[in-house]
């Protein structure tokens, strides 16, 4: 009976363990990918105030920290999606070429109000 | 004889067994209990004081677009060349709060007020405060607003609350500009 009661015990904590180390794996994931959006959200700010000539090659992992994401570009919005939840990160007008996505990405500014990703 | 001696044994073994539940049970509690805080308050109060400093320094910047307003803000910044612009101050006064918050990438609740030396509010043009509508600034309306403190029971209870003061240059004056974020 007391090693019964006691396996009861350990399972609880163990599960209550469990629940909360997920929860907060998650919720630190989620802030990582905020945080690289932001840093990549700033990278186009940037690339949009400079003179022209400016140029920058950034390189987006397949995963960061070994999360799984996808990266996407709206024509207002970088997209970064992990798993359900998309996290929206607003970018400057007047930029043009393929949308950011994982590996090489060169940033260049072209024209006072444009700025080109290839 | 017999009897007796194997009923004292079985008491010791009773009160051993009660002990050492009470024992076991109160070790599995604190842990859980240890386990629970670990997870919780250090790191929500961490992640406090990271997205204060963020809103801080996105609002002591120029912002982009520089010239932004409501409908094209990306982030709203209230400088232009290191001084307050009162006309971003006011837009980001006047910005809904649900549509701000997302500017400053944060989950949590803020609150940025400009106070003079006395320890006053500033007020800019009818307004007291960026950031959470939940919270009642106290002012007074006649002749003109006068916003004196911002008045936090409003809000209560909250876990946990950071308070960071930066300096910020104002026409003449220096004003400091108080972030307030709680969950």
């Amino acid at each position: 009976m007391m090693i019964g009661l006691a396996m009861i015990v350990i399972i609880i904590f163990i599960g209550v363990i469990y629940y909360l180390t997920y929860n907060y794996s998650e919720e630190k994931n989620i802030k990582r990918l905020q945080d690289y959006g932001y840093s990549l959200q700033s990278e186009l700010i940037l690339a949009s105030q400079v003179e022209p000539g400016y140029e920058r090659v950034i390189t987006i992992p397949d995963r960061i920290n070994n999360i799984e994401y996808t990266i996407s570009q709206t024509p207002n919005d970088l997209v970064l999606t992990y798993r359900e939840a998309d996290l929206l990160f607003s970018i400057p007008p007047g930029i043009t070429g393929s949308p950011l996505s994982k590996g090489s990405n060169i940033i260049r500014k072209i024209d006072e109000d444009i700025v080109s990703i290839s | 004889m017999r009897r007796r001696r194997s009923n004292k044994k079985s008491q010791v073994w009773v009160s051993d067994y009660t002990i050492s539940l009470l024992l076991f049970v109160l070790a599995v509690l604190l842990s859980v209990k240890i386990v629970i805080n670990s997870f919780s308050a250090d790191t929500q109060f961490e992640e406090l004081k990271t997205d204060a400093s963020k809103i801080s320094e996105i609002l002591l910047s120029e912002g982009y677009p520089p010239d932004w307003h409501n409908e094209s803000v990306i982030r709203p910044g209230v400088l232009t060349a290191k001084r307050l612009n009162a006309t971003k101050v006011i837009n980001a006064m006047n910005m809904s709060y649900t549509a701000l918050r997302p500017k400053f990438q944060t989950a949590y609740d803020f609150l940025v007020v400009f106070e003079e030396r006395e320890g006053n509010l500033t007020g800019f043009d009818g307004f007291c405060a960026i950031g959470s509508p939940d919270v009642v600034i106290i002012n007074t309306s006649i002749p003109v607003l006068d916003c004196h403190a911002p008045d936090f029971t409003s809000i209560l209870p909250y876990d946990n609350m950071v308070r960071i003061s930066r300096l910020v240059i104002n026409g003449t004056d220096i004003l400091r500009m108080v972030t307030y974020v709680w969950s």
